[in-house]
């Protein structure tokens, strides 16, 4: 008798399938972190350079705690946020997705020169 | 892609605000820096607008060989008063024409990235709004002199601002599958400024503006 190679396709299909969506599922991911990495690690910097400059502490704080706030799927902690007469600091714990963990630090020497910003 | 395209973005973000925090910072040291060397020479300005006064009440009331004697040293007082006249606007004006020339060199540099960024997604040349504010220096002096004290006044570190602000249409750095699902009339905006601020003795430059954040 000869053999039937009807649901053959299925079959592949029912195995690949967990394989190619598990695969999706950690690229998918693995692109979020990142993105959310990124963006955590501008804005972190965003508010040492907002404390430099001549914005107050409280505004500085809840413009990066909105912004932190956006990233999906994250969760931060504000460890440091001050600003001295010589130094402008942010600290942040950062968590996303149960793959990224960083504690971003920006410190600032102030005055700032426009030496610091040459490339 | 979207990741890599973030990145990318922020990357492109950052150079353009430092780029502009470098030059707002620049220009206002090197006012504050002239602004310095101006008000240094008041106590000169000074003695010499009050030898200049004693001469011309010794010229009114002593008598005429006296008055002779004045008169000659009120000639070499305004010489000199003429002198510094030249020192002061000298170093005004150079700050000034430096600074031009700064805000040049920044409209430029921040042209030639939103040009690469252009090349680098080939879409078309587009008009990209780049508004820069420069002031000169905003000492006045403070009384009519040939070569007059200056001050600082009330409102200088508002008046001596240095503001930039751009704004670039971001249909032209999105993937083309992208703006041909959503149509973009957001525009990339930033803007940075830079003002005078005294600190517990001395003048210095400071970030005013950071960009948008």
């Amino acid at each position: 008798m000869p053999l039937s190679n009807k649901g053959q396709a299925l079959i592949e299909a029912c195995t690949t399938l967990p394989i190619t969506i598990i695969i999706l599922h950690l690229l998918v991911t693995l692109m979020l972190a990142t993105t959310n990495f990124y963006l955590a690690d501008h804005w972190v910097y965003q508010s040492a350079l907002c404390l430099a400059s001549q914005e107050s502490k409280d505004v500085c704080a809840s413009k990066l705690q909105k912004k932190l706030a956006l990233l999906p799927l994250s969760h931060f902690k504000i460890e440091k946020f001050l600003k001295t007469s010589s130094q402008s600091f942010v600290s942040v714990d950062f968590h996303s997705l149960g793959i990224i963990s960083h504690r971003f630090q920006d410190d600032l020497r102030l005055p700032l020169k426009a030496s610091d910003f040459k490339r | 892609m979207g990741s890599a395209w973030i990145f990318w973005f922020l990357l492109e973000k950052q150079k353009l605000e430092n780029l502009c925090h470098e030059y707002v910072l620049k220009s206002q040291e090197t006012l504050i820096g002239a602004n310095n060397q101006v008000l240094n020479l008041n106590p000169r300005a000074w003695a010499l607008i009050t030898e200049k006064n004693t001469l011309y009440a010794t010229i009114l009331t002593a008598p005429p060989p006296v008055a002779a004697a004045a008169s000659a040293r009120l000639k070499v007082v305004i010489a000199q008063q003429h002198i510094l006249q030249r020192l002061q606007k000298g170093i005004l004006f150079t700050s000034h024409i430096l600074t031009r020339k700064q805000a040049y060199e920044l409209q430029t540099k921040m042209r030639r990235n939103f040009f690469k960024i252009e090349k680098y997604w080939q879409s078309r040349p587009t008009f990209s709004n780049i508004e820069i504010y420069w002031q000169s220096s905003q000492l006045t002096p403070q009384f009519k002199e040939i070569a007059p004290p200056y001050k600082r006044s009330q409102d200088h570190s508002y008046r001596q601002q240095l503001h930039v602000k751009w704004s670039y249409p971001l249909k032209n750095i999105l993937p083309d599958w992208l703006t041909h699902l959503i149509s973009f009339k957001h525009s990339w905006d930033g803007e940075c400024s830079s003002q005078p601020v005294k600190n517990q003795y001395h003048w210095m430059a400071k970030l005013k503006k950071i960009g948008r954040f």
